[in-house]
């Protein structure tokens, strides 16, 4: 939702470069302002054989959002739905039987995956802002983003619709890399079963994770967005966590305390809950406070006494915060994120995805930072 | 008015069997470049590589030693003013395989198409392209490319033909388009477009036929911009009816299309009477 590619999908500038990389932690200007320089440009002339696009009725009386006002969610076909099966056609026969496989089961529809709630709670709030806010577009939007030829659409459409699930727009990019289209579709999160495909987007400044299947799953709340998010490397940089791996817990420790009022740096989904905090406020704005949709976590590590006070005043100076902050000072995170039972939980660490999963929470793996050349996995990752 | 076409020597002749594709000469040579050009040779436009695209398709095809129809690639230029030599020449220069130059005067070049059984014509010009339709010649949009292209004559890696299909004219009711406040001259250009449509995907799915999923050289794209997600379904099923294989599929719901369409960068764009092609952004 940055100020840059709208100028470039105005074809304005002479600089019709793609958008810069903006980390998810500098903020490119609030909504508003987003919203006033697309309506300053809105207002400039179109070709005049442009017709008047407002089409902004579907049916239901649903409009879908400009992508440069809406939190765009992108979701691949792999964790949305569960495609196991047809993965191992594709793996073990080629494209051509797996394609072959798709259009012959095209009227089945697939079985929900790990993203499939959060999707479900997403709409759920959406709904919720329409009736406060029935003329805005800042909306979740998500957009079907997939590796996936479009021989597998058809099959994807009868699903959504089988499972009543609001999500208009699809990128099927046929074998062709969809960071560019992440990019053109102004992402906010972007979630894939693919762990390159994630890493890739992060390096580009889109907030992303990756998600996994898991045998257990606990059932979640089905009117209230519940997300939660790991401190270091996720919400903050991996700073830190440099030093606690480079030499050891005391001296972590120590360089907390020393640097106590020294801000961390922002990490890959500190713009995610940015967005989130943004939502919350509209809702709050209406007297909805205590009946809000969002409900955010921190769950970390860090212990609330000690080096807990420079993760809080961090986010304080950023303006931000979650509803709750959970201190866990090395205790396991499982059975604390199965109190709390999130839409989703974004981890830097496999060891704790896998242990969260294995309680039945879904959780997302977010490749970033050092965490990643020291993997401490349980069971060899899938 | 007279019509001259003239033989590229350089080039072996194809059968009447091939699949002919007339290409406007704007775009694939820059004829309004101010930089002082050595010789005869005009700088590559900004279509230049549609040519490099469908050669290879050609030189894949032949490759497998099939019958499938090779693409015989010709030139047609209006009112060109004195330039069909530096055309002629430009096109030996970089070793193109268009086998005739069409250069019409007037208004007639219409009748030349039909004279020449081409079964499609490029054009960068809309108001071509729209003329073209509405006397049933097959006709599309050829598109500047934004990626940046290697200057003189160095080869580069040739990105396949990339051919992009209107989900909306395959999937959308009119009704639909009189409430999003279609005029009645863009109604006529939709309906043009939408009789035409079916031919030109013929003549596509014949050319995409021969080729795998990986590594073709030539991709289509299908994507609706006003249409629901029901008729997107529905256009990939009338492409799936028509025998034409999609590879890439866009369902826009009302989003703006020109970053997406930056990130497909289509040679070819089937015009469908929507949208004005100039908003895709030229090259920086």
């Amino acid at each position: 939702m940055s100020l840059d590619p709208v100028q470039v999908m105005k074809g304005q500038e002479a600089a019709a470069t793609p958008a810069p990389t903006t980390s998810n932690g500098d903020s490119k200007g609030s909504w508003e302002s987003s919203k006033d320089v697309y309506e300053h440009m809105g207002s400039t002339k179109k070709p005049r054989s442009e017709p008047v696009r407002r089409v902004r009725k579907v049916e239901g009386g649903i409009f879908f959002p400009k992508p440069v006002n809406a939190v765009t969610i992108a979701v691949s076909s792999r964790v949305l739905f569960r495609t196991e099966k047809e993965q191992k056609v594709y793996d073990q026969m080629g494209v051509e039987e797996y394609l072959r496989y798709q259009v012959e089961h095209e009227n089945e529809p697939f079985a929900p995956g790990p993203a499939f709630p959060f999707v479900k709670a997403l709409e759920a709030v959406n709904t919720r802002l329409r009736e406060l806010y029935p003329e805005s577009e800042e909306l979740f939007d998500i957009v079907l983003v997939t590796y996936n030829h479009a021989h597998v659409g058809v099959r994807l459409i009868n699903t959504i619709n089988y499972h009543n699930l609001f999500i208009e727009r699809f990128c099927m990019t046929g074998g062709t890399n969809p960071i560019g289209y992440l990019k053109a579709w102004q992402t906010n999160l972007y979630l894939s079963a693919d762990a390159e495909k994630v890493k890739e987007a992060l390096a580009e400044g889109i907030a992303a994770a990756t998600m996994f299947m898991s045998e257990k799953q606990t059932e979640v709340s089905e009117t209230q967005l519940r997300v939660a998010f790991d401190g270091d490397a996720v919400l903050f940089s991996d700073e830190s966590e440099r030093i606690f791996k480079a030499h050891g817990l005391d001296k972590f420790f120590e360089h907390e305390r020393e640097n106590e009022n020294t801000l961390l740096d922002h990490g890959p989904l500190k713009g995610f809950l940015e967005t989130l905090g943004k939502l919350q406020k509209k809702f709050y704005a209406k007297g909805q406070r205590l009946n809000c949709p969002i409900r955010t976590y921190l769950v970390t590590a860090r212990s609330a006494a000690s080096s807990g006070i420079r993760a809080l005043k961090t986010l304080r100076a950023w303006g931000l915060e979650t509803d709750e902050a959970l201190f866990l000072a090395g205790a396991p995170k499982g059975p604390m994120l199965e109190k709390i039972r999130p839409h989703i939980y974004f981890d830097d660490q496999m060891f704790h995805v896998e242990g969260a999963a294995e309680m039945g929470t879904i959780a997302a793996h977010v490749p970033y930072g050092i965490a990643q050349k020291h993997k401490k996995s349980s069971n060899p990752s899938k | 008015m007279e019509t001259q076409i003239i033989i590229n020597t350089d080039v072996v002749q194809m059968s009447a069997s091939a699949i002919v594709i007339a290409v406007s000469c704007h775009g694939i040579f820059d004829l309004n470049s101010d930089t002082p050009t050595e010789s005869d040779t005009l700088p590559k436009g900004v279509a230049f590589s549609l040519v490099k695209a469908i050669q290879a398709i050609n030189e894949k095809l032949a490759a497998k030693n099939s019958n499938d129809t090779l693409f015989d690639v010709i030139l047609v230029a209006n009112d060109l003013q004195g330039n069909q030599s530096k055309v002629v020449s430009s096109t030996k220069h970089y070793g193109l395989q268009i086998s005739r130059f069409c250069f019409c005067t007037g208004e007639d070049f219409t009748q030349s198409l039909q004279a020449t059984n081409v079964n499609l014509y490029l054009s960068m010009e809309t108001s071509d392209v729209c003329k073209a339709l509405q006397e049933a010649v097959p006709a599309a949009l050829l598109c500047p490319q934004t990626r940046p292209q290697l200057e003189g004559d160095e080869e580069q890696v040739v990105s396949p033909l990339t051919v992009l299909l209107s989900g909306d004219v395959m999937g959308l009711p009119e009704e639909k388009l009189l409430e999003a406040g279609f005029s009645q001259p863009q109604l006529q250009i939709f309906r043009a477009a939408k009789a035409s449509m079916a031919d030109f995907a013929a003549v596509i799915g014949e050319m995409r036929r021969p080729f795998g999923r990986e590594d073709s050289p030539l991709r289509v794209t299908l994507m609706s911009v006003l249409g629901s997600r029901d008729e997107w379904a529905s256009a990939l099923l009338t492409a799936r009816g028509w025998g034409l294989e999609v590879d890439e599929a866009y369902c826009l719901a009302g989003a703006s299309r020109d970053p997406i369409l930056k990130c497909i960068q289509p040679h070819i764009l089937c015009y469908d009477g929507l949208y004005n092609v100039s908003e895709v952004p030229a090259l920086s």
